[in-house]
């Protein structure tokens, strides 16, 4: 069956940020630049022309754009200005926006003032929602006596449970996708073995990002130092807001279970990862304000509203760690309190709609690639083959 | 080039020869002896010189020829070393020079038949270089002074088409000061390109082009047009064409694009006398079988008729029949670059495998306007290359492609198939996508536009007429594609614009001022000069046994003269020379040898035969060749 050509999927990606696709004139001098593109897994030149063509269930299954580390070194290469890096940035958040099954990603995507409507939403709602927890305010007293609390509560539990759900969607649409093309979920569970080696592969690429070192290999990215490189600043983000994780964790489990005032190596792993994050933040945003190297000359309000998430966290959580230490009271240290709480809350209920679903995409598309590689070493036929018609 | 000696040559005189023979620079002399034939040649009767130079076409050389011809009084010459594409015109030349008559000079090659194809045989080399001059000597001594053929020279053209091709050469020629009788077969001028819009490159107006060409024409009291005409008769030669020209007024069906012409009073036949014709007439575009892409189809249309369509439609929302228009393709290759058994023949068994051309830039001149025009239109352009080869064309394809047009790649083996529409598009395109990694791509449309190309257009009455020559792709093929580009063999006839083959307006109007300025250079002259080999009839020895007639294919060549011969009314033969190419199909079936070619007579054959079977008398023969007939 012949795929049928759609102009209107070119037009829907532009405002995903993919706006030059059609001067492409297919040269492959995108592909024959990428450091990362090889042997079954070629890109960006073929995806650029199914965005051209409009071959949305071809590229819907492609899960090449999370392959993919955006050193931009094919935009700057591209005779015709037509951004194949940008395309690849644009795609994962189509690919964001396709496993969402609520269609909210797409909304905030299209249209960014959706997207700031929707960011104040939630927070409001899970703002008011916080302030019942432990209802200390004047405010929230003079509140709950039109909305009960337990309405709230409730209310708020269904959201999160309804975000779970699309957490849980998001990643079974995503599966469901890109194993498509390779017999399906079925096709995995025959092959254990490769599995497990691909799952250790994509733990090793997680911890390390190996393959970003292949990145941006240009006389430019040599000159700059090691830790401003995109890589560690990547790796630092990542490390920090994994610390932080994990620190926020430990600290849940020993003051509110253990009932104990504070766990000395939540706070040591705490501190530390904050301040690997703050770094790797503020490197971030910087480099994207100036807008110089060529992964960071287009900017998306996705991009921002990350980094600016991570951003505020970061430093309201070390004003937290202050007040805590120097016993702190006040009003300001509350608000600081419910905007460090809300806004971590609305990142991980919001993950699916937002760039930080890569985390999990991105892990998943790099596990598929790695089973395809160990499933065709060893001799199992499930690599790439032609993607099934949807 | 050879100008006519000014002294009588007699030819009874007796022969003095000087034979020059050629080292050239090791070339010749390191295979064959040369030294030891020109000692065997100055035995031979009649040679009075026999010498031999390291470079003969050199100044030295040369005027060693001259020099001997004065102080040896040499009346014939001969030089033996290389091809005469090379240098024959250079020693006819220097012959003449030293003042002998240019035809009593031959020319031997004893260096690519010789020295070279037998480098490793020296001995047979000397022999055969020894035969050939021999044989150039033999036919010497048989030799005439000749003189070049010359014509008068009417000195007017005939320009056969008034499109911008036949009004370009109009122009030109009557801007020359000679006058043309341009014959159009239409009531208008322009042609084709009357029915366009703006043209590419220049984004010019068509209309005004052709306006302004068709002015210079008209207003130009050299220029004759007649419209509603075509060339009834032709017989002639170059310089000397007697044509009648059919005027033959008949209903058109509506008014015809271009410049109108005043419609002719009555049907009539004109009679007119020219030196030189130019053929402009033009091409016709491909017209697809029923079903071929879709054509016949309500959305599916020929590129020329989607220009006509489109014109003077700006802005809005682009229809087609009736319907709303979201999405237009273009088909490139249409009637063109078709392969043996993957396309279905012309009507002549043929496939047209040329390319057109013009149709690339033409297409995506199209699908540009369509995405400026119509900016909502979803545009697809399918080929199998991008041939915009002209300057600025290439433009048309980077705007067209940063405009959004998306381009699909076929190969010439697998083209696209057209199919009904699903979902309320009103057909489909499925395609073999080279730019897709060849998977097949369904294209929904709602317009197809198929980018035909140029055909040959049926004038089989003028190529029977002219006895024009007619290349592999049916249209007309010119003498020469780099050297002679708008002449045909035929001398006095000029080809300009595309009944030469496809070309842009560009090309046409170039190759139209070439063939006017070929045709002026022809008509400039007082009189025509031609070469001097034709054949000649010696009507003493003619019995009238008409048995050459039959055998001349250049009609007009051969004359047939009443005449009387025993008592009894017989037709003898009298060569025009204006028409005989010197082909030597009359001599051979003439049973008295009456017929002779000038410079290539029946006695200079027998004389060169006898030099190639004995070489030099006396002079031992060596080489395998001699070796294996001994043994």
């Amino acid at each position: 069956m012949a795929s049928r050509a759609n102009p209107d999927l070119a037009k829907d990606l532009a405002r995903f940020g993919a706006s030059g696709v059609l001067t492409c004139f297919n040269c492959g001098n995108c592909t024959a630049v990428c450091p990362l593109s090889e042997g079954d897994s070629v890109f960006p030149r073929k995806l650029v022309r199914y965005v051209q063509l409009g071959l949305k269930e071809r590229l819907v299954q492609m899960s090449e754009p999370w392959l993919c580390y955006y050193c931009g070194e094919c935009s700057a290469t591209c005779p015709r200005e037509a951004g194949p890096g940008e395309t690849m940035a644009a795609l994962r958040r189509y690919a964001i926006a396709s496993a969402d099954p609520s269609g909210l990603a797409g909304l905030m995507y299209r249209r960014p003032l959706a997207a700031v409507f929707l960011t104040l939403l939630v927070a409001v709602v899970l703002g008011l929602f916080l302030t019942t927890v432990h209802p200390r305010h004047e405010f929230s007293d003079w509140l709950f006596r039109w909305i009960p609390y337990e309405v709230i509560h409730t209310v708020g539990m269904v959201i999160s449970g309804v975000l779970g759900l699309f957490l849980l969607a998001g990643v079974a649409n995503v599966l469901r996708r890109y194993t498509a093309g390779s017999g399906g979920l079925g096709g995995l569970l025959r092959s254990p073995g490769a599995m497990l080696v691909a799952a250790q592969k994509t733990l090793g690429e997680m911890a390390t990002m190996r393959r970003h070192a292949h990145c941006g290999d240009t006389e430019a990215e040599a000159a700059r130092p090691w830790y401003l490189a995109p890589r560690w600043v990547h790796a630092s983000i990542m490390w920090g807001f994994l610390g932080l994780f994990g620190a926020t964790l430990l600290d849940f489990l020993f003051i509110y279970f253990l009932s104990w005032t504070a766990f000395p190596p939540a706070r040591v792993l705490g501190t530390v990862s904050g301040l690997v994050m703050l770094y790797g933040v503020s490197v971030s945003l910087y480099q994207r304000g100036q807008g110089k190297a060529n992964h960071l000359k287009q900017s998306v309000l996705a991009d921002w509203w990350l980094l600016g998430f991570l951003f505020v966290l970061a430093d309201t959580g070390f004003w937290l760690e202050l007040a805590v230490t120097f016993r702190w009271q006040g009003t300001v240290n509350d608000a600081v309190l419910l905007i460090h709480t809300v806004m971590a809350m609305e990142l991980v209920l919001l993950v699916t709609l937002t760039k930080l679903a890569h985390a999990l995409y991105r892990p998943l598309a790099l596990w598929l690639h790695f089973f395809r590689q160990a499933a065709t070493a060893s001799g199992l036929n499930v690599a790439q083959a032609q993607p099934a018609d949807a | 080039m050879i100008k006519e000696t000014a002294q009588p040559q007699a030819a009874s005189e007796e022969p003095r020869i000087g034979v020059y023979i050629c080292r050239c620079g090791g070339n010749i002399s390191d295979v064959v002896d040369v030294e030891a034939v020109a000692t065997a040649m100055q035995g031979v009767a009649g040679v009075v010189a026999a010498k031999v130079n390291t470079f003969m076409c050199s100044d030295p050389g040369q005027a060693l020829i001259a020099e001997d011809i004065r102080n040896e009084r040499l009346n014939r010459v001969v030089v033996a070393s290389c091809s005469p594409f090379l240098h024959e015109l250079t020693f006819r030349t220097a012959v003449n020079r030293g003042g002998l008559n240019p035809y009593l000079y031959e020319h031997v090659n004893i260096r690519e038949q010789g020295s070279w194809a037998h480098h490793s045989d020296p001995a047979g080399a000397t022999s055969k270089a020894l035969r050939m001059i021999s044989a150039a000597v033999g036919k010497l001594r048989h030799a005439e002074p000749l003189d070049r053929i010359r014509l008068s020279n009417n000195r007017q053209a005939l320009v056969l088409g008034g499109g911008i091709a036949g009004l370009k050469a109009a122009a030109e020629l009557a801007g020359k000061g000679i006058p043309v009788i341009l014959v159009e077969s239409s009531s208008s001028l322009g042609g084709r390109v009357a029915s366009l819009n703006e043209v590419y490159p220049t984004e010019t107006d068509a209309s005004d082009l052709v306006k302004k060409l068709a002015a210079q024409v008209m207003n130009h009291p050299l220029v004759r047009v007649y419209s509603q005409a075509r060339l009834a008769a032709l017989s002639g030669f170059l310089g000397n064409f007697d044509i009648t020209i059919a005027v033959e007024p008949k209903a058109e069906a509506g008014p015809a694009p271009g410049v109108p012409l005043p419609k002719p009073a009555k049907a009539e036949e004109v009679r007119a006398a020219v030196g030189a014709v130019i053929i402009a007439t033009g091409f016709d575009p491909y017209a697809p079988r029923d079903g071929e892409f879709g054509h016949g189809g309500p959305q599916v249309t020929t590129l020329p008729e989607f220009i006509r369509e489109l014109r003077g439609r700006r802005n809005g929302e682009l229809q087609w029949n009736g319907r709303p228009v979201r999405s237009v393709g273009f088909l490139h290759c249409v009637g063109s670059r078709q392969i043996e058994g993957v396309h279905a023949p012309q009507a002549d068994g043929k496939v047209n495998d040329y390319c057109s051309r013009t149709c690339c830039t033409a297409i995506l001149q199209q699908a540009l306007d369509v995405k400026r025009r119509f900016p909502q239109v979803n545009v697809y352009d399918f080929h199998q290359d991008i041939r915009t080869y002209g300057r600025g064309h290439e433009d048309y394809y980077r705007n067209a492609s940063t405009a959004g047009v998306v381009f699909l790649r076929y190969h010439g083996d697998e083209p696209p198939a057209v199919g009904p529409g699903t979902n309320g598009a009103s057909l489909t395109v499925r395609v073999k996508d080279w730019l897709t990694f060849g998977e097949e791509v369904d294209v929904p449309l709602d317009l197809l536009v198929l980018g035909v190309g140029m055909m040959p257009r049926n004038i089989r009455d003028l190529i029977e007429l002219m006895k024009l020559p007619v290349g592999a792709d049916r249209f007309l093929q010119e003498v020469h594609p780099k050297l002679r580009p708008v002449e045909v063999s035929v001398n006095g006839v000029l080809l300009a614009g595309t009944a030469q083959g496809p070309m842009n307006i560009e090309e046409t109007l170039a190759a139209a001022s070439a063939a006017a300025s070929k045709a002026s250079i022809l008509l400039g002259r007082e009189s025509v000069e031609l070469d001097p080999f034709v054949a000649e009839v010696d009507a003493d020895q003619c019995i009238g046994c008409e048995r050459c007639f039959p055998e001349c294919a250049y009609t007009g060549a051969l004359v047939a003269e009443a005449a009387t011969v025993n008592g009894q009314a017989v037709k003898k033969a009298r060569v025009n020379p204006g028409l005989c190419v010197g082909c030597g199909a009359c001599v051979a079936v003439c049973p008295t040898r009456a017929i002779d070619l000038k410079g290539w007579t029946l006695s200079q054959f027998d004389a060169m035969v006898d030099g190639l079977v004995a070489g030099v008398p006396g002079v031992e023969l060596k080489g395998r060749e001699h070796a294996r007939q001994t043994h």
